[in-house]
């Protein structure tokens, strides 16, 4: 360190410019400021940037700093006051004076457009060159700003920039007026929009530079967001000028009475003002103005827009307009979350328009209803089947109508819903309401959907693609889902089922299984648990007839004629037992079987029996048919053979002719007692054996359409049929039909008392986990486990408690509230 | 000295990376040796210690050799041939007037004549990420301490706050030790001229070291005629002795709108009057 000192040689501070006096702060000024002045006239090129600096940087050093921001900030003012007020002011041209009155673009539109433009224009550079400028001279400033601004003073860049605002824009038009340049700067970019709104092409970057200067400008010199002169002026008055345009504009396309139209117009009104803020406002104003056009445009106009007469929803969901409908529905989602309107009004045309197709499926067979009441007892006389089943078939008919049509109306709804509503979730949930409404006002939905299934899988489905049957299925699955009583339709769909499945009118049984496991899908395990087993016993029953064979084939007696046997064993209790013909409360007497069939049966049970001890085995002679292989002697002596396919009791009845001599008949009274078959059953057979035209293998005496019990029956050798096969029905047996008024009443007892069934089982099901609960909560637990099945009324859920507690599995345990105990 | 800067170093991450990558960097020298030719690290391609992508040394590889310049900033003596990316990356001034036409952006050429060159000089290595000498170099020797206050004038003066961080590191450890020599009087005025009243950053350490040596101090001439021109000083000194360290605790701070001056008065006295403009009524407490 030593060393150094001697080594140096000290220099005497540099004085001069650092130690300049007050006196100088004038002399460095009038140069600073005429330097100013040249960058205001734009002549800053020619000025060195450091020499202004070096100017700004002694003043600071001389402690002069707040001295210099007075200063300048004065001679900006006056720069402006002077120079480029005057210039803006002379481009305001008196029609723009004039034209403030008045908000309305039509007047004198040319000419006040171009004043304004022109005064756009001129304030817009101005604006432009004192933003540039400001610019430059804050730069140059830059030491004396971090001095001074870092203090209670804004940068002098703010400042001046405010000079702006309170010199340019807040000065008055004209002397001694009140009008401002800013108002004629806002009244005329308010008139621009207006003209814009009207169709007119305006100068949008030209409005854009304005929007711009006001969105740089600030009330305060703090410079909040939220004090922008945009928004504390001009959006405002954007908004109110908007806010009475849509309003009138509502009135406007309302009148034209024409939703398609509206809707077009509204759509492209809110792409407007999206762009115009987009591009020429503030991006902040697009959700206000949108908001405030959703009010007055749409959610005051929406309910109209959707009842219009001859061109609402109405209409456009008639002819599938679904471009219309796109349009209302994204209207009607922007003011609205639940879309009400829109919401309202197709609920109600899905179910008027369903309501048409329950009619119709009424009215056809309303028609001859009348006829076949009056005919009731009739229809199970002897008499020409063919006629007396049009009624009914013709029902059957209307009945698969109605699925169809209401499938067809569901994939109109479907499509509309996809493609229109944009597949939206509340919409769905409505249109499925309203379906399940109108489906459940047909009292006989259920059946008339199994019936549309059985007719499917019967025949619709031949030659149909896997994948088209699928979604056949589907679709009728989805109806499944509306219909409110399920226990209904799976007791429809088990004996249209069965009656497929014993008399092989399946297509396929592919198709049936995928039935099954759609309907488990959507209605649950319960549901098909029985219809289940009913396949089982199908597939069960094929085993045991090649058993069977095979075990006739290893033991089988070579003299006997065998008779083959085809078996189809079924569990009671998964069967409905209507179509096993036993009637409620009646003891069926079995029918006795002719000698060769007889012994078949006891070898069958026998065989039978053999593996399956302690079953006991009944015999279903109302069902199953009968192939006979019949010799008929001419009386030329020519014989001919044909196959006879008959019922179980026609080949009994046919069978006992054998027994008799040629030439001899055998009365009513005798074939009743012989067979000991039901008359019920033995008029019917009877009908289809003598009366039937084309099925006559028995004679009658004498001929009449009615089977008497005096008539005598003689074996028709004269027999003629083109087919060496023959089949021969039973009159309204075999195949699946609506219901008459008595069967159906059977039915709905019969579903009555299952569901009293599953009721009490519910509820002993809830108490026996709950052991107590209140009268209300065992309701509502009872109806909610039930719902999937079927929508139970609540006396009935009454009359079963009462049952229950006579029975003693309940008992009341307090009265207030009402609660129940389980007894165990 | 040499121990001194190594600390420095540590503390200033600029330069550290300039040890790192230019292993014979001039600071590395003893100070005796600082007479010989300032020698300027090069970071070639072909230098050993040049790590691949390593921006410093090909940005002191262009600074050597002048490739690429777009920029001259000329001073008294010498000229010097830069990158604007550089030079406005580190300055704001330069980086402002880039930003406008001036007469300079026409002809890329500042002149910068008002400064010391050999500070100039001096910054321009700096902001190549090379550190300087504080005595000078063969072009003009120079009191280290009075070199230091005029670096941190230009580094105040054109923006450039990390050489102006340098520069107080430096200047304090060279004060602290040197203050009993010729030139810290010297740096007292000089200091004082050419920086804000509320930079604090010389100006503390002047008062300090002079308060803790200030007997010592008092029997040299040229620290007492300091004492009496220098505006500023002497107050500050006063203060500082008056109170101790810490005592500001029982002082309020004050500012002045009207003159923008602020400073500390004790708790228990009023205030009634702004003492530097005399206004009543537009200085308030902080």
């Amino acid at each position: 360190m030593a060393a150094m000192r001697a080594r140096h040689k000290i220099r005497a501070p540099r004085r001069g410019v650092s130690h300049a006096n007050t006196e100088d702060f004038d002399s460095i000024w009038t140069v600073l400021s005429s330097s100013l002045t040249e960058i205001n006239t734009k002549n800053a090129s020619t000025l060195a940037f450091e020499e202004l600096y070096r100017h700004a940087y002694k003043i600071v050093l001389m402690m002069r700093a707040s001295d210099l921001y007075e200063q300048v900030k004065q001679l900006e003012q006056d720069w402006l006051k002077t120079n480029v007020r005057t210039h803006i002011i002379d481009s305001i041209s008196s029609t723009l004076v004039r034209a403030q009155k008045s908000t309305d673009a039509q007047d004198q539109s040319s000419e006040r457009r171009e004043a304004g433009e022109k005064f756009l224009t001129v304030l817009k550079d101005a604006w432009e060159d004192h933003q540039l400028g400001m610019g430059m001279v804050t730069d140059v400033l830059m030491y004396m700003d971090r001095m001074v601004a870092s203090r209670t003073h804004p940068s002098i860049y703010v400042a001046c920039l405010a000079l702006f605002r309170d010199h340019i824009l807040r000065a008055p038009v004209r002397a001694g007026s009140d009008l401002t340049v800013m108002d004629v700067l806002e009244s005329t970019i308010l008139f621009m929009i207006q003209l814009e709104r009207s169709g007119h092409i305006i100068e949008r970057p030209l409005i854009r530079h304005c929007i711009q200067m006001l969105e740089g400008l600030y009330e305060t010199v703090t410079e909040e967001e939220s004090s922008k002169l945009y928004l504390t002026e001009f959006e405002p008055a954007f908004l109110e000028t908007s806010k009475e345009f849509y309003r009138t504009e509502g009135q406007r396309l309302l009148e034209m009475g024409d939703a398609t139209m509206f809707c077009r117009f509204a759509t492209q009104r809110i792409t407007e003002e999206e762009e115009r803020c987009r591009y020429m406002l503030a991006v902040t104003t697009e959700p206000k103005v949108l908001e405030l056009l959703d009010e007055e445009l749409i959610r005051n106009n929406i309910d109209e827009v959707v009842n219009f007469e001859g061109t609402g929803v109405r209409q456009m969901l008639d002819h599938d307009q679904l471009e219309g409908l796109r349009n209302i529905y994204t209207l009607n989602k922007r003011v609205d979350k639940k879309k009400q309107a829109l919401t309202n009004m197709v609920s109600k045309r899905i179910v008027e328009m369903g309501k048409e197709i329950n009619a119709s499926s009424i009215l056809l067979p309303q028609a001859p209803a009348p006829s076949a009441e009056k005919d009731g007892e009739k229809e199970k006389k002897p008499a020409k089947g063919k006629d007396k089943e049009k009624p009914q078939s013709q029902q059957t008919v209307s009945a698969i109508r109605w699925v169809d049509d209401i499938l067809i109306l569901k994939r109109k709804f479907d499509d509309i819903w996809e493609n229109a509503f944009a597949s939206d979730q509340g919409m769905q949930g409505s249109i499925g309401a309203s379906f399940a409404n109108f489906i459940n006002q047909n009292s006989r939905n259920s059946e008339y959907l199994s019936l549309f299934f059985d007719e499917n899988l019967k025949k619709g489905i031949k030659g149909k693609t896997e994948s088209e049957v699928d979604v056949l299925l589907d679709s009728g699955i989805t109806l499944l889902r509306y219909i409110k009583d399920k226990d209904l339709f799976e007791t429809y769909y088990k004996k249209h089922l069965s009656r497929r499945l014993l008399m092989k009118r399946s297509v396929s049984m592919d198709a049936e299984r995928q039935m099954i496991s759609k309907m488990k899908l959507e209605v649950g395990n319960q549901f098909t648990q029985r219809i289940e087993s009913m396949f089982k016993d199908m597939t069960i029953s094929e085993d045991l007839t090649t058993n069977y064979k095979e075990h006739i084939a290893r033991s089988g007696d070579p003299d006997q004629k065998p008779v083959d046997l085809e078996i189809n064993v079924l569990t009671s209790t998964m069967w409905p037992m209507e179509i096993m013909g036993a009637k409620e409360g009646t003891v069926q007497l079995p029918c006795i079987f002719p000698r060769e069939i007889d012994t078949l049966k006891q070898s069958f049970e026998r065989f039978y029996l053999d593996k399956h001890s302690g079953r006991k085995l009944s015999w279903q002679a109302s069902m199953g048919t009968g192939d006979l292989r019949t010799t008929f002697v001419r009386t030329n002596g020519k014989v001919q053979r044909y196959e006879l396919n008959v019922s179980t009791y026609a080949m009994i009845i046919l069978l006992l002719f054998n027994d008799i001599p040629d030439g001899e008949g055998l009365t009513y009274d005798e074939i009743k007692t012989r067979t000991l078959i039901q008359d019920h059953d033995l008029i019917r057979n009877l009908q289809s054996l003598a009366v039937a035209p084309k099925t006559r293998v028995l004679k009658k005496e004498p001929m009449s359409k009615d089977v008497r019990p005096t008539d005598r029956f003689f074996f028709n050798n004269d027999f003629h049929s083109p087919f060496v096969k023959v089949r021969i029905g039973v009159v309204s047996g075999g195949a699946n039909k609506v219901e008459n008024q008595d069967q159906r009443k059977i039915t709905e007892k019969k579903m009555n008392d299952e569901r009293n069934g599953t009721i009490e089982a519910a509820i002993v099901r809830i108490m026996k986990q709950r052991k107590t609960l209140t009268h209300a909560q065992l309701m509502n637990e009872t109806l909610s486990q039930l719902s999937a099945r079927f929508v139970p009324d609540v006396n009935m859920i009454k009359r079963r408690i009462e049952s229950l507690i006579d029975r003693e599995y309940l008992e009341r345990i307090s009265e207030d509230p009402p609660t129940y105990g389980y007894v165990a | 000295m040499k121990r001194n800067n190594k600390k420095a170093l540590r503390e200033n991450s600029l330069c550290v990376e300039s040890i790192h990558t230019v292993p014979h960097a001039e600071i590395e020298m003893p100070e005796e040796m600082t007479g010989q030719i300032q020698k300027i690290p090069v970071g070639h391609g072909t230098d050993p210690g040049q790590v691949v992508g390593d921006i410093t040394a090909s940005i002191q590889s262009f600074f050597i050799s002048s490739q690429f310049s777009d920029l001259v900033i000329k001073t008294e003596e010498q000229e010097f041939k830069l990158h604007r990316l550089i030079v406005c990356g580190q300055s704001e001034y330069f980086a402002r007037l880039y930003k406008g036409n001036w007469a300079e952006t026409a002809d890329n050429t500042i002149q910068l004549n008002d400064d010391d060159p050999r500070a100039i000089e001096a910054m321009i290595h700096f902001m190549y990420g090379i550190d300087y000498d504080s005595s000078g170099n063969e072009l003009g020797r120079v009191s280290p301490m009075i070199f230091n206050v005029r670096l941190y004038q230009v580094a105040d003066k054109y923006f450039v706050p990390q050489l102006k961080q340098r520069a107080k590191e430096k200047f304090g450890q060279i004060a602290r030790t040197c203050w009993q020599m010729d030139d810290f009087p010297v740096a007292i005025a000089e200091a004082y001229q050419c920086t804000q009243k509320d930079d604090r950053n010389l100006r503390e350490l002047l008062v300090q070291i002079s308060r803790d040596h200030i007997v010592e101090l008092m029997k040299s001439e040229r620290f007492c005629s300091v004492l009496e021109e220098t505006v500023g000083f002497a107050a500050d000194l006063v203060t500082s002795l008056s109170g101790e360290r810490g005592s500001t605790k029982d002082h309020h701070k004050y500012y002045c709108s009207q003159c923008s001056n602020n400073w500390s008065w004790c708790k228990s006295g009023g205030m009634h009057y702004c003492p530097f403009c005399g206004c009543s009524g537009a200085f308030r407490r902080e």
